[in-house]
This record gives structure tokens, C-alpha cells and sequence, in this order.
């Protein structure tokens, strides 16, 4: 019988953040004609849907975003994705064996310290000896190749004690085991080998999560373009020279000329502005920025993949979570640390041998395994990456790890003042009616305004929704059209509408509405200061760092500011070009510059840590070492605690394992600890700095 | 003390059972999202199964 193909599709889609979205998707879609199966995955934002055709994906899309969701359709996992998800699988397959298997092994060890004896005894020997081997020959071997591998590049990594150890165990074991000893360290391997598996299966997912959580951050360039013979073709099919239609609404796919006449592109996603810009035949668009007014005919410069987008997004993915000079430092600690402990153990063994001391090969795996710098060189990236990872919760994406060490250098913080210190949108801050305005009115300037997407405009619809009831049908505006002055005009049911820009004292926008030439209503509008910005600005104060204000904007409205958020005098800069804040930053030493992704982009990459605070991200990315993605300045206190978190575990995870390795390497020389209680008390070593490391106050 | 001799291989089958069921579950991709269900488990199931359109902001 033939059997149509199910056609499978991922849509990443916007804004599920909870039980109730997922509901609403899985509601909406279950009955839909032609969807065989879906499934929503809130961590990556992920709608996975199959098909029964094609043609169906534009109606499933429609209808998500008729009950609220914006939906885009996403190529399949990437070969590093599906790399990654076999690999995280291999380990955790690992690791579930040897828990099995270590469990088992425990239960006959017990038995066997408590005396268990004879033909029972030496049952339980041989059994412990029989589950240990999966554990030695299969759960261990990343183990084993890592050594080898780190062996053939003559660096040390902290895989070749934990190898060596496990190998020289397991061989004194069997030979013990044959020569009819009844201590064996079976049990000790099968336990170390889970433990530290565990402990990289964290470390791993850990990672992985934050990595994930920051490229679902970005977001997708459109899967299919339109010909201006309004044919539909892959964006990836796409060659120089080819021209593409992207109508009002759309998402532009490439870099490219613009064509036909003109427009109005706002370049938010990429750049962080919020204000459109205009453009006519012969400008350069650039992918992934949005197409507000009427279509667009672009010829195509660069396709997606190599488009100023496309490179960033690659560059991004190259940054993230890469080693810090820290990081390095730990490593290159731990890998003099590892030549020191097989050192030791060779010297100290010939020295027993020469002696000879009877229990010189146990005092010599005793010290092979308690010397493992396992706390030292596996807690401090864990440290970082739970630092990391934190940090996303609270909507803090560390591009550059390193600004977790060098927080505590700080002497100068220098603040943009939009989008930092104030929200960096406009809001209503007067509202002045003449004679009656009733929500017909409201309703009739609302339908006005319905296509316009300027940041004005957006303010203006938040406040007519919030304030009056636009619940009823009304007929659309006709007839809109802008007006030279820079604001609109246009028929709601019969009356004409205006709506002017007015001068204004203070700096702020104001707007005066006429009905049929009228006065009806006057509208201040402005950028408000965030409610928290007074007191993260005086906590940090107090912490003896010297603030800076530099904006572009005008004296009169940085003074308004600094009134009430206390930055002397002499460290305000008004009407400071991107270059003057660029030079300014450098002339400082330690400096934090925390400022938008687009017009600060210079003093952000001039400053040892650059914060972006509002923008999109991958504007950030070109300059900025943090982004905030909640914006404001009240997550810059939250990023400054977590570094000083992480300082403080890090310090005491390194005070401890050294203390305990150096009491470790003496108790094991001097023989006072037996290979069985060092296997038993390296992973607790391990597991208690590990627990250090999610312990954070 | 004889019991010991048929209590090994049970626990052993029902550890290598529990071992089996977590490998199919791993392969199976289980472990993959850990974030959805536990909201999901939150979905009212008659509610699932009814068209809704409802426009309720979610937080």
C-alpha cells in the first residue's frame, strides 16, 4: 500500500515560557487537519510537528500565531548537535552502568568486610571481580583514550593519574584476587569510575545548557524567500544578484541593495536601534533586520550563511565558553600537578622497593589515587559554568567567562544613560484631553495608528489599551498618510484625524491630536528613569567605585538624570559622540562600561568589561564581553554578586583540595592509609568540593 | 545462610533489569528535555483535547 510521506518540522517559536503556553499550542493544534504528532520543548523554544504535506506548514503556522505565538520554521539539529546528543548519551549510558554495577559491588564488599569467609567468600571475590571488568573496560575507557591522547601531545591531564590509577588497581587486584587475597580494591575502582563520571555528566549538561540557552536566543532567518515572480524558493538556494520580494512585516534574508523605491527598515534585531530607518533604491539591508512599511524588492549581495548576520552568528558560536586565561592557568596547575603526583609515585615506589617496605605498592596507589587534583582542575570550570549558567537565569549572557575574574579589578564604572539608567523607551508621561474623549476617540486613534511602528507610535497604543476599552469593532483607517511634519493623518467612520509633532521645552517628544482640525488631545512623551536605577547606582557607590555618565543626548536631559541619581559634576558627559566615549574609556584604567549594543559599541570594546544592555544580541557580541538581556542597570549588581560568588568558591575549592591532597600525600607515603580508604576518600574529596560549588552563600 | 546463594542472582537480574530500562529510556531520548514535562504535568488532559483559541497572557 503506499503510504504518503510524514514530513517532520521544527518551528522555533516565541514566548512559551510556561505550562499554560504549552497548553495553549498543544489545545490549539491537536484537532488541526494534517498535523500527525507534535511536541513542544519549552527549553529550546522548539515546536516539533509532523506533517502529513508540505503545504500544510503555512496553515499550523497562521493558526500559532492566531492564538498568540509567532512561529518560524528552523532547519533539523546540526551535525554538531546531533554529535553532541550521542555523546551525551554515551556518557550517560556510562554512567548508569557504573552506578549498577558499583552498587552491586558494594553490597558483596560489605559482606566481605564483615567477614564473609570461605566457598561464600570467595564467591562474593569472584563476582565483584566479574562486574568490575564492564566497569574498567567499559565505562573507564574515555578515561583511557584521553590519557593516551594527552601522553602522545606530552601535556599531562588530570584523565592520566585517574587512568593509571584504575589501571594499576584493577591489575593489583586480580593479581591479589589470584593469589587469594581477600582485600581487593573492586569495589574502590567501580566507585571512583562512577563518581568521576557523575561529576563530568554535570559538568557536561551544565555546559551544554547555558550554550543552548544562548542560541535560542537568536533567532532564525526566514526558511523561504519570495521571487518577485512571487514564486517561493529556499533562502538558501539564493545566489548573488538574485532579486527577492519582502513584504511589510517580513523579515529581510540577506544582505542585499534595495531595488525598488522606498522604505522603512528598522534594524533593532541587529543593531539595537529602535528607530526606523528610512531607505531608498541603491541602500544596503542587511539580513535579519525587519521590513516596517511596503514591500521591498532587494537584490541579493550576500546570502544568509555569509551575511553580516551569518558570520556574527558563527563568530559568537566560536566565543562562547571558551577557556579564560584562569581557566588556563588552573589547567596548566593541574597538569605540573599531575607530573608531580606519577613522580612521586615512581620515586617513592623505587624508594620502597630499595627499603623494602612490605606494603610499598599499596602505599603508592594509595598515593596515585588520593592525589588526583580532581577538586583543582574539574571544580573550577564547574564553578564557572554553574556561574554561567546563573547568570542566564537571570538573563545575564557571559560571552566572556573571564569578566567572572576580573569583576573584583574595577575602579571605574562608566554608564550609558538610555536604555541603561532610563527604560530606553518611550512612554506617556502627559496626557491632556480637550473637552470629551471617549473611547471611540481612543478606538479611532488607535485604528490610525494600527500599521505605524515607530517607537512614538508604540507608546501611544500601549497607553490607549491600557487606559480605555477598545473591545468594539471598528471600521479600519482609510486614507492614512504622513504628514511632511513627521506624523500621521488619516478617516476613521467619516472623520478626519491628525496627529503633529509639537515643540516642546524639556526635550521631550509632544504630540497634539486634531479631530476634524480640533485640539483634542496633547501628549507628552518621554524616556522615564528605571525605578531601581537610584539605588543600584548607590550600591555601588558604596562599593568605591567611581561612576561616569556619557550620552549623546543633550545637557538639560542628562542633568535631569543625575539629580536624581547622584553622579558628580565632573563625571557627567553630555552630548558625547560614540568616538569622545570610545577615547574617554581609554583613558581610564579598570573600567566597566556598561552602554547599548549599537552606539557604544566602540567604548565597549575600549573597556575591560563591556556590557551591553539593551540591543540585539548580535551586536553585542562584535564589542561586548556581557549582555544583559532584561537591560537595565539592576542586573549589573546581580552580575557583580555572582562574580564574587564564584571568586569565593573557587578559593575555597582550591583551599581545600590542596589541604586535603597534602595531607593525603603524606598519610599515603607514611602507609597510614590503605588504597581502599584513599579510592574511598578521593571522590568525597571530589564530591565535597563539588558540593561547595553549588553551595553559594 | 543458603538463601544468600538464590538472593544474588535476584537482586543482580532485578539490578540489570532497572540497568536495561534506564539504557532504553537514554536511547529513547528521555533524558533530552528536562524542562517540559514538569510543566506538563500541570495541563489539564480534558482540556487538551478541546479546540480553545483563548487569548490569556501567560507569565
Amino acid at each position: 500500500m503506499y503510504s504518503a510521506p510524514v514530513i517532520s518540522k521544527r518551528l522555533y517559536v516565541e514566548g512559551i515560557h510556561c505550562a499554560s503556553c504549552i497548553q495553549r499550542i498543544e489545545s490549539g493544534l491537536s484537532q488541526f487537519p494534517g498535523i500527525l504528532s507534535l511536541s513542544v520543548n519549552l527549553a529550546d523554544s522548539i515546536v516539533n510537528v509532523r506533517l502529513r504535506s508540505e503545504n500544510v506548514l503555512p496553515k499550523v503556522i497562521s493558526k500559532l500565531s492566531s492564538i498568540g505565538f509567532k512561529a518560524q520554521p528552523v532547519s533539523g539539529k546540526s551535525s554538531i548537535e546531533r554529535n553532541q546528543e550521542k555523546a551525551n548519551r554515551g556518557l550517560l549510558i556510562r554512567l548508569g552502568v557504573s552506578a549498577a554495577l558499583s552498587a552491586q559491588i558494594m553490597i558483596l564488599s560489605v559482606s566481605l568486610y564483615a567477614g564473609a569467609q570461605g566457598g561464600m567468600g570467595r564467591l562474593f571475590q569472584w563476582l565483584s571481580l566479574v562486574l568490575c571488568l564492564p566497569v574498567v573496560f567499559y565505562c573507564a575507557v574515555p578515561f583511557f583514550t584521553s590519557a593516551f591522547k594527552s601522553v602522545q601531545a606530552k601535556k599531562a591531564s588530570i584523565d592520566l593519574p585517574i587512568a593509571l590509577a584504575v589501571v594499576l588497581g584493577f591489575l593489583v587486584s586480580v593479581v591479589k584476587h589470584f593469589r587469594g587475597d581477600s582485600d581487593s580494591y573492586f569495589d574502590s575502582i567501580a566507585m571512583f569510575v562512577f563518581l568521576i563520571l557523575a561529576s563530568r555528566y554535570v559538568l557536561a549538561r551544565f555546559k551544554q545548557k547555558a550554550f543552548q540557552k544562548a542560541k535560542s536566543l537568536r533567532f532564525q532567518l526566514p526558511e523561504f524567500v519570495t521571487l518577485p515572480s512571487g514564486k517561493k524558493i529556499k533562502t538558501d538556494q539564493l545566489t548573488p544578484g538574485q532579486e527577492v520580494l519582502v513584504y511589510q512585516g517580513e523579515m529581510i534574508p540577506v544582505d542585499g541593495k534595495v531595488v525598488s523605491s522606498k522604505g522603512l527598515v528598522s534594524q533593532a534585531v541587529l543593531t539595537g536601534e529602535s528607530y526606523p530607518t528610512q531607505v531608498s533604491a541603491g541602500d544596503l539591508v542587511y539580513a535579519g533586520t525587519e521590513n516596517l512599511a511596503s514591500s521591498l524588492k532587494i537584490s541579493v549581495d550576500q546570502p544568509p550563511e555569509t551575511s553580516r548576520l551569518g558570520k556574527l552568528l558563527a563568530q559568537a558560536e566560536g566565543n562562547l565558553f571558551q577557556k579564560t586565561p584562569f581557566l588556563n592557568q588552573v589547567d596548566r596547575l593541574a597538569s605540573f600537578f599531575v607530573w608531580a603526583v606519577i613522580a612521586g609515585a615512581f620515586l617513592s615506589g623505587g624508594y620502597f622497593w630499595i627499603q623494602g617496605v612490605a606494603d610499598g605498592f599499596d602505599r603508592v596507589i594509595a598515593f596515585l589515587i588520593i592525589m588526583c587534583p580532581c577538586a583543582l582542575a574539574l571544580a573550577t570550570p564547574l564553578s564557572f559554568a554553574i556561574s554561567q549558567s546563573l547568570a542566564l537565569g537571570q538573563q545575564i549572557l557571559i560571552i566572556d567567562p573571564e569578566v567572572l575574574e576580573k569583576i573584583r579589578t574595577i575602579r571605574h564604572v562608566v554608564l550609558d544613560k538610555t536604555g541603561t539608567l532610563t527604560q530606553g523607551q518611550f512612554e506617556v508621561l502627559n496626557w491632556e484631553v480637550f473637552g470629551e474623549f471617549s473611547d471611540l476617540d481612543a478606538k479611532a486613534i488607535y485604528a490610525l495608528e494600527k500599521r505605524q511602528f515607530h517607537p512614538v507610535a508604540i507608546a501611544l497604543k500601549d497607553f490607549l489599551a491600557k487606559h480605555y476599552s477598545l473591545d468594539f469593532e471598528t471600521k479600519a483607517a482609510s486614507a492614512v498618510s504622513r504628514i511632511p511634519s513627521g506624523g500621521i493623518e488619516g478617516d476613521v467612520q467619516g472623520v478626519h484625524w491628525q496627529i503633529e509633532p509639537e515643540e516642546s521645552a524639556q526635550g521631550n517628544h509632544q504630540l497634539v491630536v486634531l479631530k476634524n482640525g480640533n485640539r483634542k488631545l496633547r501628549v507628552t512623551l518621554g524616556d522615564q528613569l528605571r525605578p531601581e536605577t537610584p539605588h543600584v547606582v548607590k550600591w555601588l557607590q558604596s562599593r568605591n567605585l567611581r561612576l561616569y555618565l556619557m550620552s549623546g543626548d543633550t545637557q538639560a536631559a542628562c542633568q535631569a538624570v543625575s539629580e536624581s541619581v547622584e553622579i558628580p559634576q565632573e563625571n557627567i558627559y553630555s552630548k558625547a559622540s560614540p568616538e569622545m566615549k570610545a577615547a574617554k574609556v581609554k583613558e581610564l584604567s579598570h573600567v566597566m562600561m556598561l552602554g547599548d549594543g549599537l552606539n557604544d559599541l566602540l567604548a565597549l570594546k575600549q573597556a575591560d568589561i563591556g556590557i551591553a544592555t539593551r540591543g540585539g544580541m548580535e551586536s553585542a557580541l562584535m564589542g561586548a564581553d556581557v549582555f544583559l538581556m532584561g537591560g537595565g542597570i539592576a542586573q549589573v549588581q546581580t552580575l557583580i554578586e555572582l562574580a564574587e560568588d564564584n571568586q569565593r568558591v573557587i578559593r575555597r575549592n582550591l583551599g581545600i583540595s590542596l589541604a586535603y591532597n597534602l595531607l593525603g600525600a603524606c598519610a599515603a607515603f607514611m602507609g597510614w592509609i590503605h588504597p581502599l580508604i584513599a579510592a574511598v576518600l578521593m571522590p568525597m574529596s571530589a564530591l565535597t568540593v563539588f558540593a561547595f560549588s553549588f553551595w553559594r552563600k | 545462610m543458603e538463601i544468600i546463594y538464590l538472593l544474588i542472582p535476584i537482586t543482580l537480574l532485578i539490578s540489570f533489569g532497572f540497568l536495561g530500562a534506564f539504557i532504553w529510556a537514554v536511547k529513547k531520548g528521555q533524558f533530552e528535555d528536562l524542562e517540559t514535562p514538569r510543566h506538563q504535568i500541570l495541563v489539564d488532559e480534558k482540556k487538551r483535547h478541546e479546540s480553545v483559541g483563548e487569548q490569556n497572557k501567560c507569565q
